[in-house]
């Protein structure tokens, strides 16, 4: 095809695109309220509007012209965030999709539609796969830091600790690029190095916050972390200073609604960690904060209504596709319950899957089967790293297994 | 084979870097749900259903004796008569209510549908029963938080959930 060829054809989609923008003019405003009632928008994040118009745009964009790799990686890119932003679980199949379609397109000069590729499959946890893409993404591109770390993610994630370690010292020069600090930062403290972490991650949430570029979402996902971070290491306040900071950005935010509610409960506050739980259930279901709410009406002695949580629990992650949820398998076993079936799929899972919250769960099933000295031997590997996580320090203590953790303040 | 010059391709596909500034592995499981907001104020009693589109209109089209259309959307009449199916409310006297419609509205994916019962203006001691989209999928979780004049609770069913009484006060 010829150059003035394709640049014909990415001038309409730069138009379709540009029309788009008196498209989001109108499509943002309130639609009229049937019958008097007035209706509520669709819940979830600020932006979520926006990302909605900008795919139907795009979409535009590539009636205009199918064989787009560029378009077909803008549509991976925005569906895929609009995943994040609260949309369906379709959005995440439908982002694989189009970055694959973009990849196969066109290898060259394609680097983009490959890392969002990765980001996808990271997200389903489809780590292996997410691996192969991240792997070739880095033989073609070895000089940028964003792919290594990348990379470096994939490999913390499976725990491959020598590859990530090495993979994120290749990149320690570029962790002031946001790209790479939140990923680092992550390393650092599953490595025991707290305050590096905390100063990485509150630098980049500065750089975050005052860039007008990144979403608000991600700014507010900035937030979490810190926030995460703080409550792991015991600094409540700091951790609900953060929390609420995000939730100013993001009032809807499930993550940080449900966030509070970890925060709450860690402050033994039953009743308000109902509150935000249901709060965050309201936008997005999630199988942790299920649980949260039946263990707080359990600490309430609500018998009947921490059970109707459980029951519900188990029908939302039975049922589910995929990797099984490691959430509902901690739930199971510090519940006494379905224990030879958690072991064996979270033993399933480690072969793959070597990090060390797999161990932990390992280490638990085989403690609740009674193979006490095997259990001992994979909370030892799960604390490896020596994370300083009170999950961890709590099931180490209970296996009777040594932690040599230093992460409280 | 030519290939587009490289300025052109950075600005164009600046949004799409600028999205992805960060990684983050979510919680990689879907949930099927609905989320329904019950009210009861002088104006009765107000039941906001929030559903995702393309459920929700197969689920109508099929309740109608039809096939779901293309672009998953819902008629209010056939909308109406598939909550009147699904969604049971009875009195505190054992009497099931008939709901009419406040409207049906799109927001991309998501439908909002709103009925309403003029003549119920307090909810306790009513009885909810929320089977919507049960027959699509076995692990439909269907979360109906109430606020009965500024008291609230949130009741949850499942396929096969027995009704929930609203409580006093709670």
């Amino acid at each position: 095809m010829s150059t003035a060829r394709m640049l014909r054809r990415l001038v309409a989609a730069t138009i379709v695109v540009a029309l788009g923008g008196a498209a989001f003019a109108r499509a943002a405003r309130p639609a009229a309220s049937p019958a008097g009632t007035e209706m509520p928008r669709a819940p979830g994040f600020s932006e979520r509007a926006e990302r909605d118009v900008q795919i139907r745009v795009w979409h535009q964009a590539l009636d205009a012209d199918p064989t787009s790799a560029i378009v077909t990686g803008q549509l991976a890119a925005l569906h895929f965030q609009r995943a994040r932003e609260g949309g369906g679980w379709d959005d995440y199949l439908k982002a694989e999709a189009f970055a694959r379609r973009s990849v196969g397109k066109r290898t060259k000069r394609n680097s983009a539609a490959s890392s969002t590729l990765v980001s996808i499959l990271l997200a389903q946890h489809r780590f292996t796969e997410a691996r192969e893409i991240a792997e070739a993404l880095v033989r073609a591109e070895p000089e940028v830091a964003a792919y290594r770390a990348s990379l470096a993610e994939v490999a913390m994630e499976l725990g491959d600790d020598a590859a990530a370690d090495t993979l994120f010292r290749s990149v320690w020069s570029e962790r002031g690029t946001l790209t790479t600090a939140a990923r680092l930062a992550r390393w650092l403290e599953l490595n025991n190095h707290v305050p590096e972490a905390h100063r990485l991650l509150i630098t980049a949430r500065a750089d975050a916050l005052s860039r007008r570029d990144v979403a608000r979402e991600t700014q507010a996902w900035f937030h979490l972390r810190v926030g995460d971070l703080e409550l792991r290491r015991g600094r409540l306040g700091d951790a609900a200073a953060a929390y609420s900071a995000g939730l100013a950005l993001e009032p809807e935010d499930p993550r940080l609604l449900a966030a509070m509610a970890r925060y709450e409960m860690a402050r033994r506050n039953w009743r308000e960690a109902i509150v935000w739980g249901e709060r965050a259930m309201a936008v997005q279901l999630d199988p942790a904060t299920l649980g949260l709410i039946g263990d707080a009406y359990s600490a309430l002695g609500n018998r009947a209504k921490a059970d109707e949580y459980f029951r519900t629990l188990e029908v939302a992650v039975s049922l589910q596709p995929g990797a099984y949820h490691r959430a509902w398998s901690l739930h199971l076993l510090e519940h006494g319950l379905q224990v030879g079936a958690v072991l064996e799929k979270a033993t399933d899972e480690l072969r793959a899957r070597k990090d060390v919250y797999g161990y932990d769960i390992v280490a638990l099933a085989l403690e609740k089967s009674g193979r006490h000295a095997e259990a001992q031997a994979a909370m030892r590997s799960a604390l490896r790293l020596q994370t300083p996580d009170p999950l961890l320090e709590r099931h180490a203590r209970e296996l009777g297994v040594t932690a040599v953790l230093t992460g409280a303040p | 084979m030519h290939t587009l010059p490289v300025p052109l391709i950075r600005t164009v596909c600046r949004a799409l870097a600028l999205l992805l500034l960060v990684s983050r592995v979510a919680d990689a499981h879907a949930i099927h749900t609905t989320v329904t907001q019950l009210t009861a104020d002088a104006r009765g009693l107000t039941v906001m259903i929030r559903a995702f589109a393309d459920d929700l209109s197969s689920s109508v089209a099929t309740h109608a004796g039809r096939s779901a259309p293309a672009d998953h959307s819902v008629s209010e009449p056939e909308a109406l008569r598939y909550v009147q199916s699904q969604f049971m409310i009875g009195t505190a006297e054992r009497r099931l209510v008939t709901f009419e419609s406040c409207g049906v509205r799109r927001a991309d994916d998501m439908i909002w549908l709103c009925v309403r019962v003029p003549s119920m203006r307090a909810l306790t001691g009513v009885a909810i029963r929320n089977q919507m989209l049960t027959e699509l999928h076995a692990d439909q979780i269907n979360i109906v938080q109430v606020d009965d004049r500024g008291a609230r609770q949130t009741l949850l069913f499942r396929k096969g959930s027995a009704p929930s009484t609203i409580k006093a006060g709670t």
